[in-house]
This record gives structure tokens, C-alpha cells and sequence, in this order.
């Protein structure tokens, strides 16, 4: 769907992107991440049409953005950074100059308005001016002018900057839905987020790509194996008997006693689940498991490792 | 063509979201009126013409003009928008269009609610309309002219002020080596530059059509200057994809 080539940008002398390549495929949710100042606006600016790369080519659904920036434009919606929005605007003019804009026919426009008003949870804003709006309110305007030509491609810049608990809860939510039938590029340097929400992940730190693919292969070759966190009920001896006799779960260290029962930790070498066949041991050994936890913060211990050196 | 009227109307109506629109109007008939009723002494004097109305209209611009385009474009820098609107399915060109025919409109509306001076005009005594309906197409196509100037240092300017005052500076330029007391001092030097100032100076061209005499020429130098600088608009436009 996207595919970036050997992209450079200066700006002035400075080289904020160098050589970067990746492909997004279709249908995917992809986390853009990097330390501020990585480049991620600048990446995004440019695969947007909005700033040219100083060399390299990047094409969108195969257009060129050099060549063909109308095309591109009209398959992606765009929410850059900040969320700028004309302030004196009422948000359903503001949504319906959007989709003039983007040349959609009235009838169509009207049923897509009724549609990312609904979705976006903006009925009661809807005649409002956006001065009036609080922030989280504006960041969902700013979405449903992403969303309102229904694009194949959404490219979110921080799209949860500034929001709160709940909001960004709301906002995930709606990226998940969203990226059913899309392909989303989100930037974030929340890490909990693209957890959250993404599939893939590309890592850049410097203007340079770091990492890049599915966010299990990419956590998976962070902690080469996975580690699991299992609260069971009973006898330490009979646990440690049932698990050593398994191969997979023969790395079980005891992690802390809670009188009747206690948290034990599993290593595995490989990243495959062994949820099932933890509960079946315990089953099995007539013991009972009150939790089973899969560790999932590689991706801190990938990003750090990732953009700190270097 | 529907690009350019999309952007038309949204300018359009931030022109009345904001006091802009109804500032430069009334400020504009307000100042025009009275100059013409009381310091023209439009009621003493035993002709029915327009000619001074539209003598100071040179000037009345140079004042409002910059604050009608200011925003313009360093409105949408300074609020980020201009990055939504760079990259919708529309043509530098399109837009800095839209932007500035929306302006025009406004000018084009405020000069016909001037209208009245001239009906007032012809009840009072015999009226000629040549040189009316040519002072009005003059004034119109000045007005383009200074507002695709003001169109462009918006363009050029992240700040508003900077934008009005770079506008204004811009204009005066093109006001003063058209007028009569520079063109005598230049001519002391070099007639070549008296050839060139009185060629590109607003005023000569500007005095003409407000005579009544409407002559081609003059209809393209305003067109001329009005397109150059639409044309440099876009490119800064443009050219910010490749800072």
C-alpha cells in the first residue's frame, strides 16, 4: 500500500531523514514510534504530499507522491500533529467544507456527515463552533476530517497527545474500528499505545529506521522467548513436579509465596502461547490457577535498547 | 473551477465569522462618505461628478487593503491549518484562487454599496456615467491589484502584523513612483525612468480609467500585476513543500 524508498529530507543542512525504507501493506494498523525529534512528523509529512523528500521515492497505492499528489491525497486522510482545525468554523460546516473539498458528491457527503458525526460521538457538538470545544473534542473533529471520504489510508500524528484516560480510551477504540477495513499509520511515542492498537511497528531513532515488522516477531526477537506469570493454588513440591516433567515448562522459578498459594515465573525459549498447556499441567496435577499473566513489555526494553545507543 | 469555489466560500464566510469584513466596510464608507460630502465639498461645488471619490481611493486602500489580506495566509501557517489544506485533493493554484477572489468579493461588495453617492448624484443634477462606471471598474481592478500584493506578503509572513505592514510598505511603493511630484524629481535625472515609473506606478494608469477613458492597456496593466503576484502567491505556497 505504502512503500518508502532510500527517503532523505534536509531541511536547510540539517538531515532529519536518512534512507529510510519500509512498506506498509493493506489493512494493517502500523505504530510509527522514535524519541521526539526522530523524524516521525517529518516521515508522515512526506508521505502525505505535504513536504517533498530531498531524494528517494515513496509511493502511495501506487502513485508517486512526486508525480501524482492529487492521487495520493485523495486515498489518505490525514490528521496531523496538534490537530489544527479552522477555529470560527461550526464542526459540521467544518466537516462539510472538508468533503466539498475533497470534491464528494452532496448526497454521498451527507450520508458519510451522518456517519462520522455518529461515529466520531459528536451529535452534541455538531453545531457548535470548534473554539468552544474541549481538546478531546477536537481531537475526534480532527478524526472525523480524516475519516469523512472513507480513504483507504488514515495517517494520524499523535492522535492521543493531550487527551485523557477515558479519551484516549475512546480514540483507541476508535483506531481499532476504523483500522478493520484501513490502513492506518499512527505516530506515537507511547508505547502502551501500539501495543494497544497496532499490528506492526516501525522504530525510528534519528532519521534512521531501526526496526521494523510485525510487533511480535519484533518483541519476540527482543527477549528471545516470552515469559509468563502464573498464580497457583497448592503444594510447591507437586508444582514443581508437574511443570519439571514438561520440556516447554521446565524453567519455572518460584517468584513469591502467598501463603496458600504462590506466583511462579515460566520461561520459554520460543514465542509460541503456552497458556493452554500451563492450565492443562495444573489440571492435571489436581492443582487450581487463579491467574496466568503473559509478560508484553518488550516493546519498552526493545524501544529503549533501540534508541538509546547508537 | 468548483476547487476554487469551495475555497471561495469558506474564505468568504471567515471574512463575516471574523469583524474583518464588516471593519473594512464600514470603515471604507464611513471614510470615503465623508470625505467626499465634507472635505470635497460635494454640495458647494456646482458639478455632479465623482472624480475626487474616487482620487482618494488609491490611498483609502493603501490603509484597508493589508487589513483585508493579512490573514489571508499567515492565519493558516500559524494555526497549522495550512497543512490540512495543503494536502487536500486541490492545486496550489486552486487555492491561492479561492483565497483571493474571496477577498476580491469582498472589495467588490464594498464598492457597491458606494452606489448610492452616484443615484444620489443623478438626481441632483445631469450626470455623466462614463466616468463612473469607468472610476468603478478602475477601482475594482486596483483593488485586485493591491489585494494579490497583500495576498502575497501574507503569503511570505507568518505573522499577521508583519503581513499588514509588509503589504502596506509594498503598496506605498507602487503608489508614490506613480505620482506626479516623483516623476517631476526623477526627471531631473534620467527620462528612462520617468518612462518606467509612470508605466509602473499605479496611479497614471489608475487616474486614466478614472477619467472615463477606459483604455486596453491599462485594463492590462492592473490584470498584469494582479497575475504576478497570484503567481509568485503560489509558488511561495508551493515552494514551503520543499523547506
Amino acid at each position: 500500500m505504502i512503500d518508502i524508498q532510500n527517503v532523505e529530507k534536509y531541511y536547510g543542512s540539517t538531515r532529519a531523514l536518512c534512507g529510510i525504507r519500509c512498506q506498509v501493506s493493506a489493512g494493517k494498523i502500523v505504530g510509527l514510534l522514535g524519541p521526539n525529534g526522530a523524524g516521525k512528523s517529518t516521515l508522515m509529512r512526506i508521505v502525505t504530499t505535504y513536504l517533498a523528500s530531498s531524494s528517494g521515492t515513496v509511493s502511495v497505492a501506487g502513485f508517486d507522491v512526486a508525480t501524482d499528489p492529487l492521487e495520493v491525497r485523495k486515498r489518505i486522510g490525514y490528521l496531523p500533529e496538534e490537530t489544527p482545525l479552522y477555529r470560527e468554523m461550526r464542526t459540521e460546516n467544518y466537516l462539510r467544507f472538508i468533503g466539498q473539498a475533497r470534491q464528494m458528491n452532496p448526497i454521498r457527503l451527507k450520508e458519510r456527515l451522518t456517519y462520522v458525526i455518529d461515529k466520531c460521538g459528536l451529535q452534541t457538538v455538531a453545531r457548535k463552533p470548534i473554539s468552544n470545544l474541549s481538546k478531546g473534542y477536537r481531537q475526534r473533529v480532527g478524526l472525523a476530517q480524516a475519516l469523512i471520504h472513507s480513504p483507504d489510508i488514515l495517517i494520524l500524528d499523535e492522535p492521543s497527545s493531550g487527551l485523557d484516560p477515558n479519551q484516549i480510551v475512546e480514540i483507541r477504540e476508535l483506531i481499532r474500528e476504523v483500522g478493520k477495513e484501513k490502513t492506518v499509520i499512527l505516530s506515537t511515542h507511547i508505547l502502551q499505545e501500539v501495543t494497544a492498537v497496532c499490528s506492526e511497528a516501525i522504530i525510528i531513532n534519528r532519521g534512521q529506521l531501526v526496526a521494523q515488522g510485525p510487533l511480535e516477531t519484533l518483541t519476540g526477537a527482543a527477549s528471545q522467548g516470552s515469559q509468563y506469570i502464573a498464580t497457583i493454588r497448592g503444594d510447591s513440591e507437586s508444582v514443581f513436579e508437574a511443570f519439571k516433567a514438561q520440556s516447554e515448562l521446565n524453567q519455572i522459578t518460584l517468584a513469591e509465596s502467598l501463603g496458600e498459594s504462590a506466583r511462579y515465573r515460566i520461561q520459554t525459549s520460543n514465542t509460541e502461547d503456552i497458556g493452554e498447556l500451563v492450565f492443562e499441567t495444573v489440571r492435571d496435577a489436581g492443582l487450581s490457577l487463579s491467574e496466568l499473566v503473559r509478560e508484553r513489555d518488550d516493546i519498552e526494553s526493545l524501544f529503549q535498547r533501540l534508541t538509546t545507543n547508537s | 473551477m468548483k476547487n476554487i469555489w469551495t475555497i471561495l466560500q469558506r474564505e468568504f464566510a471567515g471574512y463575516f465569522a471574523s469583524p474583518i469584513a464588516y471593519v473594512f466596510m464600514i470603515v471604507f464608507l464611513l471614510g470615503t462618505g465623508i470625505h467626499f460630502a465634507y472635505i470635497g465639498d460635494v454640495f458647494t461645488i456646482d458639478r455632479t461628478e465623482m472624480r475626487l471619490f474616487f482620487e482618494t481611493l488609491p490611498m483609502t486602500f493603501l490603509v484597508l487593503v493589508p487589513a483585508l489580506t493579512m490573514r489571508l495566509w499567515s492565519e493558516e501557517r500559524k494555526l497549522g491549518t495550512f497543512e490540512v489544506l495543503m494536502t487536500l485533493p486541490m492545486t496550489p493554484l486552486q487555492i491561492t484562487l479561492g483565497k483571493f477572489t474571496a477577498a476580491w468579493g469582498i472589495l467588490g461588495i464594498t464598492l457597491l454599496l458606494t452606489l448610492p453617492i452616484p443615484i444620489i448624484l443623478s438626481t441632483l443634477g445631469p450626470l455623466d456615467w462614463g466616468p463612473i462606471v469607468g472610476g468603478y471598474l478602475g477601482s475594482f481592478l486596483l483593488g485586485g491589484a493591491y489585494l494579490s500584493i497583500g495576498a502575497f506578503a501574507s503569503s511570505i509572513s507568518r505573522d499577521q502584523i508583519i503581513a499588514f505592514i509588509l503589504t502596506a510598505l509594498m503598496l506605498s511603493f507602487f503608489v508614490v513612483i506613480g505620482q506626479n511630484d516623483v516623476l517631476a524629481l526623477v526627471g531631473d535625472w534620467s527620462h528612462n525612468l520617468v518612462t518606467l515609473c509612470t508605466n509602473v506606478g499605479f496611479l497614471p494608469h489608475f487616474d486614466s480609467i478614472a477619467r472615463g477613458v477606459i483604455d486596453s492597456r491599462d485594463i492590462l496593466y492592473f490584470l498584469s500585476i494582479t497575475g504576478f503576484f497570484l503567481a509568485l502567491n503560489r509558488f511561495t505556497i508551493e515552494s514551503h513543500r520543499y523547506a
